[in-house]
């Protein structure tokens, strides 16, 4: 999380129409007060987190007067949500801000994948962005939709055994995994999905969703579609020359639509 | 910004600073609970339009917005953030969402008609723009032209 936290009051007292709320996450835990009112909440544009909550002062839910909305790339939300600053959460004795984080599952701080060998490998790890965007307007609808994310790689590997690249998933329905060898070596790759658990002791799943092995000079375009292979919360790709090695490129898009033609399964 | 109610206003007052101007302390750089005091005092009639930006405080005690030292003036609010902000006349309006106020719409101008001695204030629980306009009725300048041309007629034009 980014420190100290941006302000909606510094945008608000600088006429802007709107609180954008742009950061990094690195933990489980991070959660973010916004003392501005809102109009309407949509996920933005850059955003790797697919189900952000939003939480608020509600004076008629009982005992701790909280209650929340969650909003996602398909479902933003356009309502009036009331920054009570003089009001106090209970039993915290909190003021009534509106609080913003992430529903799904971050890795925490330090996550490596079950195989990693620090020694030999070298691992490329994206942290998931938070995106948020906040409106002080009334407005009548909002449409929140992310654009596709491409994610590129010069080397993979650097001389290392193996390398390793971990990217957000969250709520993406379709990849495009591109990989070109010009290693002087053929190239094994996997590409696996993960999702997290709220566990110390199985920290996560692994799902295989393909592999192959990419001779020299050649390039392979895997995709997958949450149709057939499912939904995860980030993917990983393990690339593993025959022999180390450098020139190993890699490519990476995901989108939110499901890659289908119009009608198509 | 004429006066046209110059001959029945004391030298000192013409010349004088600005009279009205609401409470525009920064909320973010001022201690909560610490209304500085908002505005000298005059006691002519004015015939100016102030016009400025209030940015409120965000704890949800009462501030000045108007001192009320006109005779007459028509306030005019327009909060431009999401707000909320409560704004009355009595000196303690209570929680900004408790009735005390009445509640100001987005981007939809407030006028009140304010008789001298009525102040104004403002309550918000978050920090919020609210423009501010403070101008004669309508009505003032008619009858101060009337008064003007009384007495233009008695004294023959001179001052």
């Amino acid at each position: 999380m980014s420190y100290p936290q941006p302000s909606a009051d510094q945008y608000a007292l600088n006429a802007q129409q709107a609180f954008r709320l742009v950061t990094q996450m690195v933990s489980p835990g991070d959660i973010y007060e916004v003392t501005q009112s809102g109009y309407a909440f949509a996920v933005g544009p850059d955003s790797d987190v697919a189900d952000i909550k939003i939480t608020y002062y509600d004076a008629q839910s009982a005992q701790q007067f909280v209650n929340q909305v969650s909003i996602s790339p398909s479902r933003a939300f356009a309502g009036y949500i009331v920054a009570q600053n003089d009001a106090t959460y209970m039993p915290a004795n909190r003021p009534g801000v509106i609080l913003m984080w992430a529903g799904n599952l971050i890795p925490s701080n330090g996550f490596l994948p079950t195989g990693f060998n620090p020694d030999q490998d070298r691992i490329v790890m994206e942290y998931p962005i938070l995106d948020v965007v906040q409106s002080f307007q009334p407005t009548a609808s909002v449409t929140s939709s992310r654009p596709d994310k491409t994610w590129f790689y010069q080397e993979v590997v650097i001389g290392n055994t193996s390398g390793y690249v971990l990217i957000p998933y969250y709520g993406r329905k379709y990849a495009a995994v591109q990989l070109d060898n010009n290693s002087g070596h053929d190239v094994n790759f996997t590409v696996t999905g993960i999702n997290f658990k709220i566990s110390d002791t199985a920290p996560a799943t692994y799902a295989t969703l393909g592999t192959a092995l990419v001779v020299t000079t050649a390039n392979t375009m895997q995709i997958y579609r949450a149709d057939t292979v499912g939904l995860f919360d980030y993917l990983m790709i393990h690339v593993t020359p025959t022999v180390v090695a450098t020139g190993i490129t890699l490519k990476v898009i995901t989108s939110d639509a499901d890659g289908c033609a119009a009608g198509g399964t | 910004m004429t006066n046209r109610l110059s001959p029945l206003v004391p030298a000192a007052s013409v010349t004088g600073f600005p009279t009205t101007r609401p409470n525009r302390n920064l909320a973010t750089q001022s201690s909560p609970g610490m209304a500085e005091s908002p505005v000298a005092r005059t006691k002519t009639l004015e015939g100016r339009t102030e016009i400025s930006t209030l940015n409120t405080k965000a704890d949800g005690k009462t501030y000045e917005i108007y001192s009320g030292d006109r005779e007459w003036a028509d306030l005019i609010l327009t909060l431009r953030t999401a707000g909320p902000v409560a704004v009355g006349n009595k000196q303690h309006l209570g929680a900004v969402l408790s009735g005390g106020g009445e509640i100001l719409i987005v981007n939809q101008p407030r006028k009140f008609t304010i008789h001298k001695g009525t102040k104004m204030y403002y309550a918000a629980s978050a920090v919020s723009l609210v423009s501010v306009e403070i101008q004669p009725p309508p009505w003032v300048e008619q009858i101060a032209a009337g008064v003007e041309r009384v007495i233009i007629a008695l004294t023959g034009g001179k001052p």
